[in-house]
This record gives structure tokens, sequence and C-alpha cells, in this order.
């Protein structure tokens, strides 16, 4: 006699009560899969999307916005997003598996539209750059792209921020806070929006038409203006930087304010301190993440040994190992990267973690103003190969799905 | 080819058990049998080890995503099957920290006030105190909890192969009551209602209504928080996740993340391995499932018709469990000046559970809640000068399905703003002024990363009929398909952390016994 035995024979009411529920399932044997959450799930959180430009339009000779939809046509639709989010474009150039984050700057509701949603984006070309070029030489209509769904928190979020939004933007920085304009003059955004928009020139600023446009409809919800910094004398509007006397003479009163800023990563050091003088509460700031110190090799912590360096970096995948050269300055999903290895990224700024990878030895410097790891990582030795950058040969396991690797 | 169309021959790799999912239970699962030679492999969607056993980062705080407390892990001179397994048998070196303070439950309608701490006789002088006249009643209930808990003690050390004889001589009153519910045997004790009202405390625990409830998981919840103490690793749960996905590739085992089961292959009635969503195809004679069998039989298992009838028959007749929303806070001033003087909260009206557990079945805010303020005892959990909060609340699982992806974002908004109002209301406190983060997180938010079905976070529902004697008479049925176990919320145990550990130690312990079984066969 086994345990199951006995207890068929001891607890007969619970027995009883067994068979009496699964006859009753009996009547209908089958397993309700039907999941309405998992489906929320995949319209919200779809792993990819595969989308299309169909229409790109031109802001001067170093801005294009391009509309992008769904590659099934209208009855495909797009998951819903927060005005401020990005997209994470990925792709294959000269033979690198790369990614870049583009914030959304078309308006939530413009992805959910019955006639049909899109996603705009507007790259700035960087003329220096990898992806930005490749973007601008080869995207027309009809091109396929390739992106991860919307992500990212730098959104107004009503349960914490201010009703008042004090958008900080410098140069393609302006992108978020289109989107948030968008929405709040087509009324689904409760939130009244001040931006102060930092440009070198006027030649620089983008969508100036079209927030001019859509702040005319709607003044007591949505104010622009503009802070030059390079004034040639006709300008009509404020020149200069973002400070705290810029500050107090458009917002006046901070308190009950919350201030978003997005913009190159100078103006964040910038505004940072303008802050702290106007004792504007933590809270009440918002930082977009500011994608990988472009000159990394001048942080006071950067070993000086490293500089101009170049590594071997065995990574380790779930099956086999590769080596594979890597720049003391540049980060470590570059390196991944510039081999062709696709290691999944998103924000490039150490904050998401997607591209959490374990450090098995080897000397990094971790950039302490990119670092959002967690306090587990820190302890067990994971890092975001984003913001870490090898300074010395370093061998580190990735996560390496069949699907990404190929 | 056999005649379902799969090959023997083409397959990628092979390993002898396949474990899929990296919950609590595939974790422990897998450590054990590598712990033990076997070799194991474990499959994991996320990009990372965990499913609920994780935290996230919003801005400069850290949230837990899912422990409160940890229990049957006691202290040293009395190690629960927890502490015994990750301490003596894996040498997981993590120490734990424990949680001194209780709860403090506050039920308005009631007029409840009162701390009630994580050990036996204090909870019961508590109670005696607030409620004269209920100390005998209640000591004779607590006694027979602890009988109930050394039973199951028994039981999970023997590592789920009891002796019969032995379980008759000395554990009667667990056979005794396993046919009746928590209220019919708490009726029986004529304990004063307020006093039964702070015991409902641990509701939270099994969450559905008094009147359905197995007694057997009420008593060994119960007893599992108030026997050995409650305990919280250094940093957060997601240690546990990262300590025992370390020792199992220390140990030999293999671990792919970012790696999908899509299909279950099985053969004449029996497992012969897995494929995953990039189209390979792992040879295995075992599989250890930490996916439910709702997802497992309905969706997984290849080909189709292999899902034998009576294995449909129990899975049709379970009821999901419950999920949850909850709400996280990071403030911005430390816990004591927002008056958030304690660990854990219990905040309702009453301690009606069939009202809670109704209102739990629809799409309006909830009004019971739980808050973990987890700064009085994790250190550095968050920067010095700010606090966290984290509200939790149980939804049937279907109301959530209701909500349209376009709602979703302003649905969440809704119900968080409700909880923390009704939060601010009951402790007197003020959180939306100090509010730096929030996050909220639906069952949409859990079916999203540990792929449950309708994100479902507590297995199926410990009806009399479906708790643990009758899930111990069960187990044969899901061994229909021979081969493959099941770990985590829907297994034997009250759904929790320790439940899943014990549940995947316990199926590395159930396969290797059918290895040997089956090698002496072979031989
Ligand atoms: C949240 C977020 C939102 C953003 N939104 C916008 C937006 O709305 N509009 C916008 O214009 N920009 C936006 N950006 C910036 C944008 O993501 C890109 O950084 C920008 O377009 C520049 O990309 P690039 O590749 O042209 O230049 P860089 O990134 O500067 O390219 C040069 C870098 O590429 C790497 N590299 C060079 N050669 C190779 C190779 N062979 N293989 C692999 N890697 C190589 C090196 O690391 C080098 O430093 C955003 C950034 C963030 C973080
Ligand atoms: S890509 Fe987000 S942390 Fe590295």
């Amino acid at each position: 006699m086994n345990f199951f035995e006995f207890t068929v024979g001891t607890v007969g009411t619970v027995r009883a009560l067994a068979q009496r529920a699964l006859k009753k399932a009996a009547a209908r044997p089958f397993i309700d899969t039907d999941d309405p959450v998992r489906r929320t799930v995949s319209i919200l959180h779809p792993p990819a999307l595969d989308l299309v430009v169909s229409d790109v339009f031109e802001h001067g000779p170093d801005g294009r916005t391009f509309r992008l939809v769904p590659t099934g046509g209208k009855g495909d639709r797009l998951p819903p997003f927060r005005a401020g989010q990005y997209l994470s474009i990925k792709g294959t150039w000269g033979g690198a598996c790369v990614s870049r984050p583009y914030s959304i700057s078309s308006a939530p509701y413009e992805a959910l539209l019955a006639t049909g949603g899109y996603y705009e984006i507007t790259v700035k070309r960087q003329s220096d750059g990898l992806v930005s070029p490749h973007i601008f030489s080869t995207w027309q209509k009809a091109t396929r792209v390739s992106a991860s769904g919307p992500h990212g928190e730098f959104y107004h979020e009503p349960l914490r921020d201010a009703g008042d939004i004090v958008a900080i933007a410098g140069g393609s920085g302006i992108t978020p806070f289109l989107s948030m304009a968008r929405e709040i003059i087509h009324g689904d955004m409760e939130a009244r929006l001040v931006i102060l928009y930092g440009v070198r020139t006027m030649d620089e600023a983008l969508f100036e038409k079209e927030l001019i446009r859509l702040a005319g409809v709607a003044p007591d919800r949505l104010r622009v203006c503009y802070v030059v910094s390079e004034p040639d004398g006709t300008e009509k509007c404020a020149t200069g930087f973002i400070d705290e006397g810029l500050i107090k003479k458009e917002i006046g009163d901070i308190s009950d304010k919350s201030f978003f800023v997005c913009g190159p990563q100078a103006l964040y050091a910038f505004f940072n301190s303008e802050a702290q003088k106007l004792t504007i509460p933590r809270r009440r700031i918002r930082w977009e993440v500011s994608g990988p110190n472009r000159v990394i090799g001048a942080h006071p912590a950067f070993p000086k040994k490293a500089t101009g360096r170049e590594y071997a970096l065995v990574v380790y995948l779930d099956r086999g190992q590769k080596t594979v050269p890597a720049r003391a300055e540049e980060p470590i999903l570059v390196a991944l990267e510039r081999a062709g290895i696709a290691a999944d990224s998103r924000c490039r700024s150490g904050q998401c973690g997607i591209c959490r990878a374990e450090l098995i030895s080897g000397e990094v410097f971790i950039d302490p103003e990119n670092d959002a790891r967690r306090r587990v990582d820190k302890e067990y030795g994971f890092i975001h190969s984003c913001s870490t950058y090898p300074v010395g040969d370093c061998t580190i396991r990735i996560v390496s799905p069949e699907v990404l690797t190929g | 080819m056999n005649h379902d169309g799969v090959s023997h021959s083409s397959f990628d790799e092979s390993t002898d058990v396949v474990v899929m999912g990296s919950g609590m239970g595939g974790l422990s699962a897998a450590a054990k049998l590598a712990r033990e030679g076997v070799g194991v492999t474990l499959l994991e969607q996320n990009n990372m080890p965990g499913g609920f056993a994780t935290s996230f980062r919003r801005g400069r705080f850290e949230f837990e995503a899912s422990l409160h407390i940890l229990t049957d892990y006691g202290p040293a001179e009395n190690k629960g099957f927890v502490r015994k397994f990750f301490e003596d048998e894996l040498n997981l070196g993590l120490p734990m920290i424990r949680v001194d303070q209780g709860y403090h439950l506050i039920l308005s309608d009631e007029e409840i006030d009162v701390d009630v701490p994580f050990d036996m006789d204090g909870f019961i002088d508590v109670v005696a105190s607030e409620v004269p006249g209920s100390f005998k009643a209640l000591r004779q209930y607590m006694n027979l909890c602890l009988e109930i808990g050394r039973a199951i003690d028994y039981i999970a050390e023997a590592d789920g192969n009891p002796d019969p004889m032995v379980l008759l001589k000395n554990h009667k009153s667990l056979l005794a009551t396993a046919g009746y519910t928590a209220k019919e045997v708490t009726d029986r004790f004529h304990i004063p209602p307020k006093a039964v009202s702070i015991l409902g405390v641990f509701w939270p625990y099994i969450g559905i209504p008094f009147d359905r409830m197995s007694f057997t998981i009420w008593a060994t919840a119960i007893n599992s928080v108030l026997t050995r103490g409650c305990y919280y690793p250094p940093i957060n749960s997601f240690q546990i996740s990262t300590a025992l996905d370390k020792k199992i590739r220390e140990l030999g085992g293999r671990t792919y993340y970012s790696t999908r089961v899509e299909k279950i292959l099985v053969d004449r009635g029996k497992i012969i391995g897995v494929q995953t969503n990039g189209g390979r195809r792992i040879r295995a004679d075992w599989v250890i499932s930490n996916a439910s069998p709702t997802t497992v039989y309905g969706r997984l298992i290849h080909p189709a018709h292999a899902v034998p009838r009576a294995a449909k028959r129990l899975t049709a007749a379970r009821k999901n469990g419950i999920s949850l929303f909850v709400v996280y806070m990071g403030l911005d001033r430390p816990a004591h000046e927002l008056g958030l003087t304690h660990h854990e909260y219990y905040l309702g009206p009453d301690m009606d559970t069939q009202k809670a557990y109704d209102i739990g079945d629809m799409l309006v805010p909830h009004i019971a809640t739980s808050a973990l303020c987890p700064n009085h005892v994790v250190p550095g959990v968050s920067p010095p000068g700010t606090c966290e909060l984290i509200l939790n609340q149980s939804y049937g699982a279907d109301v959530w399905g209701q909500v349209s992806p376009d709602d979703y974002f302003e649905t969440k908004r809704r119900f968080a703003r409700a909880a923390v109002g009704h939060v601010e209301r009951t402790i007197g406190t003020s959180l939306f002024d100090h509010m730096e983060e929030i996050e909220s997180a639906a069952p949409q938010t859990f079916c999203r990363y540990t792929g449950s079905h309708k994100g479902v976070v507590y297995g199926y529902e410990h009806d009399v009929w479906d708790s643990v004697i009758p899930r111990a008479l069960s187990l044969p049925l899901e061994g229909y398909i021979k081969g493959l176990e099941f770990v985590g919320g829907h297994g034997l145990l009250v759904q929790g952390y320790s439940a899943a550990i014990s549940t995947g130690r316990l199926s590395a312990l159930t396969i290797m016994g059918k290895m040997k079984r089956k090698s002496r066969f072979t031989e």
C-alpha cells in the first residue's frame, strides 16, 4: 500500500469532492487556453516590430522625419505608447548588427488612428556617426525597418508629476516634447507644457512651424520659447543659455512644476547645476537617458593607461565562444556589434538592463553616470555592456538567443 | 520518423532533464539535479533568471518585484527545509536576514488596529490581549495548525514519499481535517469573531474565501509564518535567483536564457524532448515544467492529441488562482518622516473574505490592500533620505483580461490612484506629495515577464478538493505523460517562494527515483 492508495482510502471526503469537481469538468473536458491577458501583452509589448517607411519629411539638410507604418497595412495595429517613449531601431550596417534609440515624435493618438496608425521618428544626421548617415542615405518610401516596441520611462505620469511641465530641450531632444505637445493639443493628455528649446542658431531648430501652429491652437496649454546660444542679432527670441535667470523669467514660480530634460549631454550637466541653484526638488526633474558618453576617455575616473588601447574580449555565447577586439573607449556592446554578434540592446545608456552580461574576468570601467545596474548585478559581477568599457583583456558571457545570433 | 512525425534522430543536443522556466521551482529543481550529477538544461524565455523573483529599477530606486517574506527558512538551530536545502545541500552562500517586525493590521470597520508578530506565542498573546477570553480557544487552534505544519514538514522531509503508517500514527490531524474548509474547522473552535478577523491577516497568502479554502493549506500558511519566523535576502529576491543560476552552471548544468520552449515533444505517451522558439530540438527523457498544466497541456504538448483525457479533465476542473495588482512607489522622504512605521501593513474595511474575493472578481479598485515598506528590514534598499512602499491587491484571473490594450495604461493609473489614496487615508500619511517614482504591475505585467497564463500569480485555487492531499493524490494523474513533472505555484503546496522551492527540489528527487528504477529494469 503506497501513500496514495492509503490516502485514497482515508480521505474519503476529499476524494468524493474531487470526483464531483472532475465530473462537472468532464462535461467540457477541454482546457481553456484562451488568454485575453496574453493577447493584450502581445499587442502592448511585441518582441519586435516590422515597419515600413510610408513618408519622409525634410527639416533642412540634417533633419528628417520618417513616418513608419506596420508592414501588414491598415489592418495591422501598432502598440500604444506614451508621449516621450522611444523605438530602438535595429539593423545590419556594414556587417555590424546595431541598434539606435529614437524618440517617437508623433503623438500617441496618431499611433491608434482608425484610418491607419503610424509612428514618426525624427533623425538628425551626425556626420561622423554610423547609423544616422546610413538612415539618411538609404531610407526612403517603402524601406523596411525593424524596431523594438516603444520603450522608456520618459513620460508624464500624472500620479507623480505636476500638471505643469517645463521641457528643457536641446537639438534633436525636442522630439519627445513634440509628441507631448501634439497629444496635449489633441486633448488626450492633461497637462500644460512650456518648452524651453535651446539651439545654437534658429536654423538648427526643428519643427518651428509645427510648434508655433500647435501653440496657436491653445496658448494656455502650450508655449514654446527658443533660446539661441549663437545669435546673429536678428532673433526675436531669447538668447544665451537655459540658465537660472532665464528659467525664473520665463517660468516664474517653479514650485509644483515638473521639469523634463532631453538633449545633448552637455545640456544635462549644465541644467543640473542650474536646477541646484533654483532648488528644484529631485522628484520634479525627469531626465531622458542620454546615450553613451561620447568622450569617455576624458572622464576623470577613466584609467589613463587604457587611452587609445584595444583589448581582446572573449565572449562566451550559449554555444561556443568568440574572441573579438574591443576598444577601450567604446562600450563592450559596440565591440560585440562590430563583430556582428547580435547582442540585444535598447537604451544604450546603461538604464534598461537588456544588454546585461556576466563579467567572468578582466578589468572594466563602468561609466558612473550611466550605471543603473541592480544591486545584485553589482554584487555578482554582472555588467550592462552598453555602459561598460574594457580596460584590459576581458571575458564575458552574454545571453545569446539562437533567434538573434542566427 | 515515428508515427507522430517527430524524428528521434533530429535533435541538436541532448540532456537528461530539461527544466522549463527559471522561477523558484525551476531553479531549485535544476540546482538539485545538477548537485546530484544529473545532466540538466534550463530554458528560460526571459533574458535573466527568476520569474517573479526579480527586481527592477526606476530612477534611483530599485524595487523588489514580489517577495515579502521568505518562510520555512528558520534560524540555524531550527532550520526549515529551505535553509537546509540552500545551506546544507547546495552550499549557496546566501545568508538571510530575519524579519523581526510582524504585520500591522488595520480593519477600519471592525475597529481593529493591531501589531501582530511573526511568532506563535507572541501572536497568541497579542490576540488574547486585544480580544479578552480568546486565549484558550486560540491556543488549541494554533496547536492544531502546528500539528498540520509538522505533518507537512514530515512529508517534505520524506522527500514526497512519506510512510503511511507514520502519517497515520503521528499525523492523524492532517488526515482528519483534509476534507474540511478553513471555515468549517475554525468554527469548531468557537474563537471570538474579532480574533478570527485578526487571524485573517494570513488570508492574502491564499486569497480565496474561507468557506472554500482548504484547511490544510490555511494551517500550513499560518504555521510557516509563525513557527520558524520570516526571512529576507540581504538585497532582494533576485539575489536568490542569481545565486541559484550561478550554482547550476558551477555544478555543470546548462542554462539558456531568452529561449522559450514552444513544443514539448511526446512520443507514445513519453517525453522525448523539447523544441525552442529558435527551432532547436533538445533531446531529453524528462521535462520539469515551471509553466502551469494549463499552458503545458493546453498549448505545448506536441502532438496535441498526446495529452491524456484525464489530464485534460483535471486541468479543466481546476480553478485559476488569483493574480495581483501591485503599485511600487519610491518616495523622497525617509519612512519615519512619512509615518510609515511598519514593515508590512494589511489594510481593509473588515475581514469578510467572501466580500474581498468578490470585489477582486470585478474590474473595480480594490479596498483590501497590503502595503510593504522594505526599509525597515533591508538596509540600503533605497537611497538615503528616501523609502519605498509597495502595495498589493488581489484580483481574479479573469478580471484584467477585460481591459483593452488602448485603455490599459489609463486603467492601471486609475487603479493605482485609488490604491494610493486609500492607503494615504488609512495610514494617515502623505504619498502623492512625495512621489518620486511610481510603477504599477497588472496581470499583464506578470504574464509578460513570466509567461504565466492570464498573469496568474497563485497557481490554482486551493479548494478543499484541490489542495495538498488531493494534489498528492493527483500526482499520478499529472504523470500521465511519462517523464513530465510540474513545479512552482500550481504544485502541491501553498503558492509562494518556499513552496516553489520545495516542489522544485521534490520533483528532482522524484525524477532521480524514477531514473534509478528505470536503470534497474534495463540493467
Ligand atoms: C532615448 C534616446 C532618444 C533619442 N532620440 C533621438 C531622436 O529623436 N533623434 C535623433 O536624431 N537622435 C536621437 N537619439 C540619438 C540617436 O540614438 C543616435 O545616437 C544618433 O542618431 C547618432 O547615431 P549614429 O550612429 O549616427 O552616431 P554614433 O552613435 O555617434 O555613431 C558612432 C558610433 O558608432 C559606433 N561604431 C562605429 N563604427 C562601427 C561599426 N563598424 N560597427 C558598430 N559600431 C560602430 C562607435 O561606437 C561610434 O562611437 C536618441 C538617443 C537616445 C538615447
Ligand atoms: S541597452 Fe539599455 S542598459 Fe544597455
